[in-house]
């Protein structure tokens, strides 16, 4: 017997893992081969549409190109945003650093709802910069970004800037300053050193991370959908446009089989990265990379980079905020007051707060279902080696790597006629969050489930310890505490999830991030002031699941 | 050629280095010495232009250094546990240096050969620097460092990180090929041996002050005040009142140099200075015994009084043994006189 873990006897491993697998199956497996299934037979709606057709057309193509060259851009974008805070955060030490580090966090966590929302109200016509610019006596509206491709950008770089920060700075803040100083005292100026030494040796850091941005905003939905034009449509805006609005699914389904092997490949083509830019190094502790800000020139550097940090990631919010108060000529909390009344805009069935209960409610369930399922999965993993437990991974990953979109549009064919007909039950939206927060479930409960010493157990054991009781000592409360992250992930998943939700959601039961994008649709001040204020209390309540799962989570490891 | 003077340098609140002055000329090795956190290596930051000092000059050959950039220096820098560059293999760490000189392609081949060689790795120059063991890292680093002929070499702690096979022999062969490239080196360490074995002239740093500055023999001979005696390993120190020719220290009454002045002062016993005689001043207990191959090392108890144990080492034929008691005679060369003052910081 393994002495390192207690004994999962492979039946009791395949009575954990066949909830989470029935589960895959029926609502991840069975929606996309119905895709495949329509994409393939072409022709539903007298249109000789094939799916090679549909790939070949003159707008597919400049879809993609649209896709491609946004996604390239913001790639670029982030990570020279990124590079300035990430060296002052690996090499200098000064005071509000942490806490700082983790504010930086925060863009990253919320709904891309809220991120489209705040940048509207940063960039859009009802900016308080156009406010100021008129007090100042210009003629129109200074800043009208909306609807272009950089406020698309802007919104990108904002909520991945810290997916650049902790990956390149982590490395940066491990790099021995000193092999740096070698290469100067050697002859190299500042920049060569740079340029030869240290660039060098962050390249596969850099490198990982603009891979992560790319496929994010690759497969980025909420943030083109309500800050892009029409013209300005990425692959998941047009799978989304070409089913609501044309009611075309086959030809819906064709570009989701495209937007599927565009993710696949980039995520193979990731995995080949991985491989080829490991460089072998001695890691140093972060302890004694870090300086003072003592010097002029310092003061200057970090000074400028915590500025413009603040001026990219504080700002959108605050102006979010802000604007939920603002009501006519100034200040006050009608947008709030008509959230609750009932008549308000949301096709005119239900007052937007109802909104609130419906998410909370969603996520009440996606936190039972998720971390349920979740936790049957990781305890599989993390008990058990080899093959079975390596592929229930894989396999539990693999919605993460399709699209939120292609869920909820897989949702759509395959769960609306019998055998499974799901349309009305108000379960629908609770099992698409489940499939997208599962992954994140297993991936944070996974580690600390495998942090158990097995000397605990053993010392359990030898104290006189049954094994039942073993287990109820020592692995007992670990699982718990994982079960607590886990539901924490799952419920801030489910407040924010938009892509999958705004294909599947009933008129008369929408989510939070449905009813904001709702209301931004309609003309009028207060509706936009009601969009800020769904926004703001969206970001409040995903700030707050967050905050407890940093708390639930102390200092165990995690795979984020 | 290199003259450090009266440089201050400040890391936050704490005082790093404090009024150092320091000369070293052309081809002389000196060491520096001190405990760990005395301030040895930010000095060479200090020189290399790696750090700025608050107050106080370097210069080189007369000239101010302030203005020159670390790359412009031409100084040549081993750091502690090495730096190497590890994206890049043995032969193009050592050359390195050659290529921001802008050496053409035959004479930085011939350079980089012509150093391997030097430092024994002629067979490693396409090995990747991480797989290669402590010894030859730390051989590749020295390569590295003399590769583009600095005029001053500096050498942070070489010997730091590897085991004592290497620690013994490694400090012959840096000082013969120091000695090879003709340049002036500074070489920092907190061992003494090591310090005191290799240099022409050696500095003694403490807390960030420099407390000795001398010739090894004469450093060994003459500590200047009671804690540079302490660090160089004397364990026997004491204070002692000095009555025409006589000192009473709390092991017996020991006989000193007859210029020495009547009063109190402080007192150091080498431990190389006792020798078994029946007739002798001291007698003792031995309390422990450390064999050390071609002697032995003693702690003795003496009988009189509180004084505190003595250190003794000699060779015996047989071996005391613990609990057993010695009659010794104190030569009087291993009599040692710290100057008045040198009590002022213990």
């Amino acid at each position: 017997m393994d002495a390192n873990r207690p004994a999962l006897s492979g039946r009791g491993a395949l009575l954990l893992g066949a909830p989470p697998l029935l589960f895959l199956l029926l609502f991840f497996a069975y929606p996309v081969a119905s895709i495949v299934g329509l994409g393939l037979s072409g022709d539903t709606v007298g249109r000789a549409a094939g799916i090679l057709d549909t790939w070949l057309d003159a707008r597919t193509v400049e879809v993609l190109r649209f896709t491609l060259w946004q996604a390239a851009l913001s790639t670029v974008l982030t990570v020279v945003a990124a590079l300035p805070g990430a060296y002052i955060f690996a090499r200098y030490g000064f005071r509000g650093k942490r806490l700082l580090r983790a504010a930086t966090t925060v863009p990253f966590v919320l709904p891309t709802v809220v991120v489209a929302s705040a940048f509207l109200a940063l960039l859009g016509p009802r900016s308080p910069l156009n406010d100021l610019a008129a007090l100042l006596g210009a003629p129109g509206p200074v800043v009208r970004l909306e609807g272009g491709l950089w406020a698309i950008l802007l919104a990108h770089v904002f909520y991945l800037y810290a997916v650049v920060l902790r990956l390149v700075g982590g490395v940066w803040s491990n790099l021995d300053p000193r092999t740096e100083e070698a290469a100067r005292v050697l002859g190299a100026t500042r920049w060569t050193a740079f340029r030869q030494v240290t660039l060098p040796l962050l390249w596969p850091a850099i490198a990982s991370a603009a891979a992560i941005v790319f496929l994010f905003t690759f497969t980025s939905f909420g943030v083109i959908l309500l800050l892009g034009s029409p013209g300005t449509a990425t692959l998941e805006v047009e799978i989304y446009r070409t089913t609501a609005l044309l009611l075309d699914l086959p030809v819906a389904a064709a570009l989701a089989l495209l937007q599927m092997a565009s993710v696949l490949s980039l995520l193979l083509l990731y995995g080949r990265l991985q491989d080829r830019l490991t460089i072998e190094q001695r890691l140093r502790p972060a302890a004694d990379a870090t300086r003072p800000v003592a010097d002029r020139g310092s003061r200057l550097v970090v000074g400028a980079t915590l500025g413009s940090m603040g001026l990219l990631l504080a700002l959108p919010l605050l102006v979010l905020v802000e604007r939920s108060f603002a009501s006519g000529d100034g200040h006050g909390l009608a947008a709030y007051r008509a959230l609750f009344q009932a008549g308000g805009r949301l096709g005119a069935f239900v007052p937007p707060v109802e909104a609130i209960g419906n998410s909370l409610l969603f996520g009440g369930l996606t936190v039972i279902l998720a971390s349920l399922l979740g936790l049957m999965a990781a305890t599989v993993i993390a008990y058990r080696r080899g093959w079975s437990s390596r592929g229930l991974d894989a396999l539990l990953m693999l919605p993460l790597g399709t699209s939120a979109v292609t869920l909820g549009f897989g949702f759509i064919v395959a769960l609306d006629e019998p055998p499974l007909d799901l349309r009305t039950s108000p379960l629908l939206i609770p099992i698409a969050h489940t499939l997208v927060a599962m992954p994140f479930v297993v991936r944070a409960t996974v580690p600390l489930i495998r942090s158990i010493q097995p000397r605990l157990r053993e010392a359990a054991a030898v104290l006189g310890a049954s094994p039942r009781r073993t287990w109820l000592a020592v692995d007992g409360p670990v699982i718990a505490r994982a079960a607590l992250v886990g539901g924490g992930f799952a419920f801030a998943v489910s407040l924010g999830e938009f892509g999958a939700t705004l294909f599947i959601a009933r008129p008369d039961v929408p989510t939070v991030p449905i009813a904001i994008f709702r209301l931004l649709g309609q003309p009028g001040s207060l509706n936009f002031a009601q969009a800020m204020a769904m926004s703001t209390i969206l970001m409040l309540l995903t700030a707050a699941a967050v905050l407890l799962i940093e708390r639930w989570r102390g200092d165990a490891p995690t795979a984020f | 050629m290199l003259t450090v003077e009266g440089v201050n340098l400040r890391y936050g609140e704490q005082a790093v280095l404090a009024d150092i002055d320091m000369f070293v000329a052309e081809g002389e090795l000196v060491t520096v010495l001190g405990p760990s956190g005395s301030g040895k290596s930010s000095l060479l930051r200090v020189i290399a232009g790696l750090a700025l000092p608050d107050r106080g000059r370097v210069l080189w050959a007369g000239r101010d250094l302030a203005r020159v950039p670390v790359h412009e220096r031409h100084f040549g820098l081993m750091f502690q546990d090495f730096a190497l560059f590890p994206h890049r293999d043995v032969y193009e760490n050592v050359a390195f240096g050659l290529r921001m000189q802008g050496a053409d392609a035959e004479r930085l081949a011939a350079r980089v050969a012509e150093v391997l060689d030097l430092v024994g790795l002629s067979g490693l120059a396409k090995r990747a620097v991480t797989r290669l063991s402590g010894g030859e890292q730390q051989r590749v680093a020295l390569a590295r460092a003399i590769a583009p002929s600095p005029r001053l070499l500096m050498l942070d702690e070489p010997l730091g990180s590897l085991d004592r096979a290497f620690r013994e022999r490694l400090p012959l062969q840096l000082r013969e090929i120091v000695r090879a490239i003709g340049a002036s080196a500074i070489y920092v360490t907190h061992d003494q041996e090591e310090a005191l074995g290799i240099a022409d002239r050696t500095l003694i740093l403490r807390e960030g002050r420099v407390v000795a500055d001398a010739a090894p023999d004469h450093l060994w001979a003459q500590p200047p005040t009671e804690w540079v005696a302490r660090f160089l390993g004397f364990r026997n120190v004491t204070a002692a009142s000095v009555r025409s020719g006589q000192a009473a220290t709390p092991w017996g009454t020991v006989t000193v140099p007859a210029a020495v002045p009547d009063g109190e002062c402080r007192l150091v016993l080498r431990p190389t200075a006792f020798v078994p005689d029946a007739a002798g001043e001291i007698r003792g207990l031995v309390t422990a015994r450390l064999f050390r191959g071609d002697h032995v090392r003693l702690q003795l108890a003496v009988e009189s009084g509180h004084a505190p144990p003595l250190e003794v080492e000699a060779r015996w034929d047989p071996l005391p043994a613990p609990g057993e008691r010695l009659t010794l005679r104190i030569e009087p060369e291993g009599v040692l006189l710290l100057p008045a003052g040198a009590t002022l910081r213990p």
